[in-house]
């Protein structure tokens, strides 16, 4: 309760030395609010699904994995050059940047408690697409959603 | 957007210049003051005391931002960043989290010295003021942002934080483009939420020192004002000791405190509005109290009466206000936490709930925890995590995958016959299991080496092998040669044996190698065998050697370095080559066939040297697919072109086949049906492909993968009898009773079968004959596995039914991609093919292979009968 309030209130505020960033508001970045239980299963069907516990290192900055990570459970933060940039509560998204170019992770995501996430490999998103191209679609364009909601949060910090 | 605008968010009601000119104006005047406090002590002290000061916390409370965007020491501490020579550094981390009790600390410091010090001492008051500019200047050279004074030092800070927290004028910080994060709920960014995040924080000593400087302050201002002293007497003027004074000082702040935390324990308001409460007692209290007469000049009555209304009126609407942005706050913030409960994440939680029982399998050295569900094999999971685990035939007979099992064993499926035998071919003990056999039952926990439970070949008790025998040459160093000489090995420990192989690589995963294609790990986690197997069972490894002929009647392997190898017994292993289609062109550079971990390799670099960007796959076989998927995954625009109706024609049906095609053109793969290639074009290098309905397809990589040819020409020089490949009989003897052949080399019965497992099964008959120990070859149906594509496609025995046969199909709904189909003959399971993944899969493929009996009533669906098998 205590720290779903600092983090809801952290929104408001400034980037801080520990917090570089204001996290985001976890409910504008709800990863597939509206697929059913088929939908997550098909999904499910081609993922990793790993469970962390908390202060795992569940990716680190640098290392390359085109992958989108779907945190389905617990909380994860995301640290640039060791300061805490944002802060994702599930069900949402992590890694989008590296799924969409390809380059190595722009963070490490740290977990602030334990948790569970389904790791989709880009070649396992193409079979998925392949099989299922309508919920592929969905995903991709909640990924864009989410992904354009993240970037509004920057341009405006940086904008000034 | 949010009804809490942070300063960018706001409007500036001055432009920018005016603000840096008011800022310099005021850093002028505090200047002046300094001067008159050196000049005319007296009248300077009565412009501080009586004017500048108390009129400060009014301007806090009220509109704390035009105090913070003038300040002389914010505008001293900001001209090194907006000249462009501040050193920008961070804060260290101790010094941030001590900040605020810094701030407090001076802050009492400085005023509880007013009385014995400053009151009185107009030099005094000057030189603290030159050295809190001097200080701001410096912080601002050496710190980022506002952090170098108004962020950590300033110790007017925490008193404008506690007074501030609800201004009723906005005025947005004018210094600050961009935020560069300097401190944490940093004050000029959003004034009316920073105190309340100070007491939100998750950290309680931080929330702690907030609370502390709020509950005390109170009692502070009473002290000060209370305590006997006179505004220009020093304590010991006072009637009282410095002791007795700061004793006293301390004691009210206690009580204070006390209050504050007494009312934040009974919880009647939130610690919001106690802090924005105790704020409002110690300006009224201030007020009040404060010294009508300074330095011989009275305040007139009635000013004094309409100052201490006027301040408590603001102080009471301050309060109020305070009230509603909390409810504000809290319709966000714990209205936020309630919708946090009720997040839509229903389908998932639903998918989590549905998904049966689930295990946690740990993979060692990753320690990677993996949720597995019941039935999944660990090689499963072990791809969707990506491990380095290299998947091979997924039947257990190939060895790629092995693993030490450390714990749960007893939670995995049982170990079978095949999986068993390979294990012992590669020396590991019952601790390892092959992942592709082995099914999550439980919690397990593995390692991925195997280095632990490899163990030395114990000493075989073998008796009643052939004595006579005293040299075994095996010409073949892929599977059916490894296995040949492995089971040799096995039944004869004493006779030498040589393996001769063209390749320059020990046995290697050859159902792999198309990862070699797109992957950048090159052989690695390919080899099949721990780099001592052919020491350990004494074979003499001949690699990168060719066999230029054979002598039957002298018996002698005459290799083409010129070494002769005489033999006793010799087992042909040749394998095969890709057959080539005899088009017109197809020598041209750029035309590859795949068949060896070279030619992968061979076409990963052809693509690099060259840049391709368009490849054509010849062959809608399982290779055929796996390549197109390889080059797709290179990054190429890939186009399969099939001479027949459907993809895998071998291997399904019409529908089976349809179904795949969707899926890889799904994938963005073209597929050509019913094309046949004519010629290869281009100049040099091959840049298109004719079709016979006069198409080209323009290209930069061909790539030819039409089916196989068994190696058989040693063994027709030799004289031995020869069909398409070796003729064997079913002790795998070829018309030379002391040659033996098996693999793909070898036609058994009229039939060359390309696969791992009936090499294996012939390699193993061959071996036992060669050194005496009779065997039967007893041809198993053909299981053909699509691998690594991201759909799995296996099919078993026979595809096309015949007249009588019964028919079971099961189609996966619409967007499922799964299909399911069984072959019944004269009532027993001839053939089975699946798409997708079918739990039931393993069973049904044991249950092709022995022929089981299935009874089918006309109508029955397959669904209604593959649980039969589990």
């Amino acid at each position: 309760m205590v720290s779903g309030r600092a983090l809801n209130l952290r929104r408001f505020m400034n980037p801080s030395p520990e917090h570089a960033l204001v996290p985001e508001d976890a409910a504008e970045t709800v990863f597939l609010a509206d697929c059913d239980a088929d939908e997550w299963n098909r999904i499910v069907a081609h993922c990793e699904w790993r469970r962390f516990g908390a202060g795992d290192d569940v990716a680190r900055e640098g290392e390359v994995d085109r992958a989108l990570l779907i945190v389905v459970a617990g909380t994860v933060e995301l640290l640039v050059g060791g300061r805490v940039v944002n802060v994702i509560e599930a069900p949402s998204l992590v890694g989008e940047v590296t799924f969409f170019d390809e380059g190595p992770r722009s963070g490490t995501l740290r977990a602030r408690s334990d948790g569970e996430l389904l790791r989709l490999p880009f070649p396992a998103f193409e079979a998925l697409a392949a099989e299922a191209p309508v919920l592929a679609r969905t995903i991709l364009l909640d990924t864009g959603r989410i992904v354009a909601r993240r970037l509004r949060r920057l341009t405006t910090l940086v904008a000034g | 957007m949010t009804a809490f605008p942070n300063y960018l968010d706001r409007r500036q009601p001055l432009p920018l210049w005016a603000w840096r000119a008011l800022a310099g104006a005021s850093v002028l005047g505090a200047l002046a003051l300094v001067a008159v406090l050196f000049v005319d002590a007296h009248a300077g002290l009565i412009a501080w005391w009586l004017f500048v000061l108390p009129v400060l916390p009014l301007v806090w409370l009220l509109a704390p931002g035009l105090w913070r965007n003038v300040c002389p020491m914010a505008a001293l501490n900001q001209y090194p960043r907006l000249l462009g020579f501040t050193r920008g550094k961070t804060v260290p981390p101790w010094l941030r989290r001590n900040a605020f009790a810094i701030q407090v600390v001076l802050y009492f410091a400085l005023i509880s010295t007013r009385a014995p010090v400053f009151d009185h001492n107009g030099a005094a008051v000057g030189v603290l003021m030159l050295v809190a500019l001097g200080a701001a200047f410096a912080g601002g050279v050496a710190f980022k942002g506002k952090s170098g004074w108004c962020g950590t030092f300033c110790p007017l800070l925490p008193i404008q934080r506690l007074y501030g927290q609800t201004p009723a004028v906005p005025v947005p910080n004018a210094y600050c483009r961009p935020c560069v994060g300097c401190v944490k709920n940093c004050y000029d960014f959003n004034p009316d939420v920073a105190a309340a995040a100070d007491l939100a924080d998750e950290d309680p000593r931080y929330v702690a020192q907030r609370k502390i400087f709020a509950g005390t302050f109170p009692g502070f201002v009473i002290a000060f004002f209370t305590i006997p002293s006179s505004q220009i007497a020093a304590p010991a003027d006072m009637g009282i000791s410095l002791a007795g004074f700061y004793g006293q000082t301390v004691a009210y702040m206690l009580v204070s405190l006390g209050a504050f935390y007494l009312l934040d324990a009974l919880a009647l308001v939130t610690p919001v509005l106690l802090t924005a409460v105790f704020a409002a007692v110690a300006l009224n209290a201030h007020n009040v109290l404060r010294f009508p007469t300074a330095f011989d000049w009275d305040k007139p009555g009635w000013l004094l009466v309409g100052e201490n209304v006027a301040v408590a009126a603001v102080t009471v609407v301050f309060v109020y206000r305070t009230w509603v942005k909390e409810q504000l706050l809290g319709g966000t913030v714990f209205g936020a936490a309630q919708q946090l409960d009720a997040r839509p994440a229903a389908g998932l939680e639903a998918a989590r709930a549905a998904s049966g029982e689930t295990y946690e399998v740990t993979f060692l050295p990753q320690a990677r925890r993996a949720v597995a569900r019941r039935g999944a094999t660990l090689l499963e999971v072990a791809e969707k995590a990506e491990l380095p685990l290299e998947a091979g035939c997924r039947m257990g007979v190939c060895g790629a995958d092995p693993l030490t099992v450390l714990a749960g064993d007893e939670q995995l499926s049982e170990v079978r016959s095949e999986e068993r035998a390979t294990l012992e071919r590669l020396g590991l003990g019952p601790e390892c299991r092959l992942a592709c056999c082995a099914r999550i039952l439980g919690d397990v926990r593995v390692s991925l080496d195997v280095s632990a439970g490899a163990r030395t070949a114990e000493p075989r008790a073998v008796d009643g092998y052939d004595r006579s025998i005293e040299r075994v040459v095996v010409i073949g160093n892929g599977i059916a040669g490894v296995t040949a000489a492995d089971h040799v090995r096995r039944a004869h420990p004493d006779c030498a044996i040589d393996l001769v192989g063209e390749e320059l690589h020990p046995l290697y995963n050859r159902m792999a190698i198309s990862r070699l294609v797109y992957g950048r790990t090159a052989m690695s986690g390919l080899l099949l065998l721990p780099d001592d197997w052919y020491e350990r069972n004494a074979v003499t490894c001949w690699l990168n050697t060719q066999v230029r002929g054979i002598d039957v009647a002298g018996r002698v392997v005459v290799l083409g370095t010129g070494e002769r190898l005489p033999y006793d017994r010799l087992i042909l292993a040749m394998g095969s080559s890709a057959s080539v289609p005899p088009l017109q062109g197809v020598g041209r550079a750029g035309v590859f066939v795949v068949r060896r971990a070279d030619d992968a390799g061979g076409v990963r670099a052809y693509v690099q040297r060259h840049q391709c960007r368009r490849a054509v796959v010849v062959g809608g076989g399982p290779l055929g697919i796996e390549v197109a998927y390889a080059l797709h995954r290179l990054g190429l625009r890939v186009r399969i072109v099939q001479r027949s109706d459907r993809l895998l024609r071998r291997e399904l049906d019409p529908h089976g086949g349809e179904l795949v095609r969707r899926y890889v053109e799904g994938l963005g793969i073209g597929v050509e049906l019913g094309a046949e290639p004519t010629a290869v074009e281009g100049d040099e290098a091959a840049s298109a492909l004719a079709l016979a309905d006069a198409r080209r397809l323009p290209l930069d990589l061909l790539v030819l993968c039409a089916g196989i040819r068994p190696n058989a020409e040693l063994a027709r020089a030799a004289g031995l009898a020869v069909g398409r490949g070796v003729l064997v009989d079913e002790q795998m003897r070829t018309s030379d009773a002391a040659i033996f052949a098996a693999g793909d080399v070898a036609e058994v019965a009229g039939e060359v079968r390309g696969l791992w497992p009936n090499a294996v099964a012939q390699a193993e008959v061959a071996a036992a004959n060669a050194v005496g120990a009779p065997r039967r070859y007893e041809p198993a149906p053909p299981v053909a596995v699509v691998k690594g594509i991201g759909l799995a496609v296996t099919s078993v025995g026979a595809v096309d039914a015949a007249p009588g046969d019964e028919v079971l199909t099961v189609d996966g709904s619409e967007a499922e991609l799964r299909y399911a189909r069984l072959v019944v003959r004269d009532g027993r399971l001839a053939g089975a093919a699946f798409v997708g993944n079918w739990p039931e899969q393993a069973e049904v493929l044991t249950a092709v292979a022995e022929g089981r009996r299935l009874t089918v009533a006309p109508g029955d669906g397959i669904a209604h009968h593959l649980p039969r098998f589990v």
